[in-house]
């Protein structure tokens, strides 16, 4: 499995990596991008399984790749974690074509939940 | 200070994401989105920030310092410092209207509604600091000093017995009015220690 992490600090990449079940994480391909403009030419190269998507960045920020990202793929599965936990945020990233959403920081016990839902998500796809 | 840029870094993180949750508060008051900005943080001496107040006022002359002591174990001050125009774009969000003149305000109106927004970001940006630290902190009121002069704030910090201040400098980005706000938690050498031993806790809890 693909994983893309995109996120504009280094400390939150870390750490939402960490927060992967070891399994998952020591069997996958684990691709990092530190703003939403590298995100969206690292999806159109690599054609991760999953994006982890910050929406605060600069450069490009996280609603814009995944716009960017659900043009170029429909299919594509992007879940946002980040700081900004506004109702219309959350609104707003699910028009987009978000598959979820989780407020940071996310711990082990939450990502482990979180890959439930999105292996869910994935084999409904296939 | 021994404070490391991998230590600044999770503190920026874990800033970041207090500092999202204050806005949250806010924009749910006035029932608006506000696009969130990456606040910038530095943790730096007492003497940085005069140099910056002395910058700061001398840029923009009319300004006004909000002040709020908070206690646990971390524990310090936090000063809210916000220019005329970012006061004025406040007042238009409390009364909804398009255009304020601050002369025709009541200043007890005015200070009330920047003590409540400094109120919730500061208070909301700490406790949740505090909270994802695994501690908690409670606050005094806070309070308002207006039309700050530059010596009035080199007294203060003087007097004070903080060595220590990290410089939390953002946008809150609304669909007509920007707040330009820099937020600073002063704090002493001790509590320093303390919050930089709870954050490679935080870390190692990954």
């Amino acid at each position: 499995m693909k994983i893309l992490v995109v996120d504009d600090s280094g400390i939150s990449r870390k750490m939402l990596i960490k927060s992967i079940p070891e399994n998952i994480r020591e069997s996958s391909e684990i691709l990092q991008a530190e703003n939403g403009l590298e995100a969206v030419e690292k999806y159109k190269l690599e054609f991760p399984d999953i994006v982890f998507l910050d929406l605060t960045m600069p450069i490009m920020d996280g609603y814009d790749a995944l716009k960017e990202i659900i043009e170029y793929d429909a299919g594509a599965i992007v879940f946002v974690i980040s700081a900004d936990i506004q109702q219309k945020a959350k609104e707003r990233v699910f028009e987009l074509g978000a598959s979820g959403m989780e407020s940071k920081p996310i711990k082990p016990e939450k990502m482990t939940s979180i890959f439930y839902y999105l292996m869910d998500v994935i084999s409904k796809k296939s | 200070m021994d404070f490391t840029k991998d230590d600044q870094e999770i503190l920026g993180e874990l800033i970041n994401i207090a500092f999202g949750s204050a806005v949250v508060q806010i924009a749910d008051l006035f029932e608006r989105f506000a696009k969130l900005h990456v606040p910038s943080i530095e943790v730096a001496t007492t003497q940085k920030l005069g140099q910056y107040f002395q910058d700061k006022t001398e840029e923009e002359g009319y300004t006004y310092l909000t002040t709020q002591l908070f206690k646990g174990n971390f524990c310090g001050e936090i000063l809210f410092f916000v220019n005329e125009n970012s006061a004025k774009n406040i007042l238009k969000l409390v009364y909804e209207a398009s255009e304020i003149d601050l002369d025709e305000v009541d200043s007890s109106e005015v200070k009330e509604s920047l003590l409540e927004i400094a109120n919730i970001l500061g208070a909301s940006c700490v406790g949740k600091l505090s909270e994802l630290l695994d501690s908690n902190v409670t606050f005094a009121a806070p309070k308002i000093d207006e039309k700050t002069s530059i010596m009035s704030i080199m007294k203060k910090l003087s007097e004070s017995s903080y060595d220590s201040v990290i410089f939390v400098k953002t946008i809150l980005e609304f669909e007509q009015e920007n707040i330009l706000g820099d937020l600073f938690i002063l704090s002493h050498s001790d509590s320093i220690d303390w919050l930089k031993d709870a954050l490679n806790t935080f870390m190692e809890s990954y």
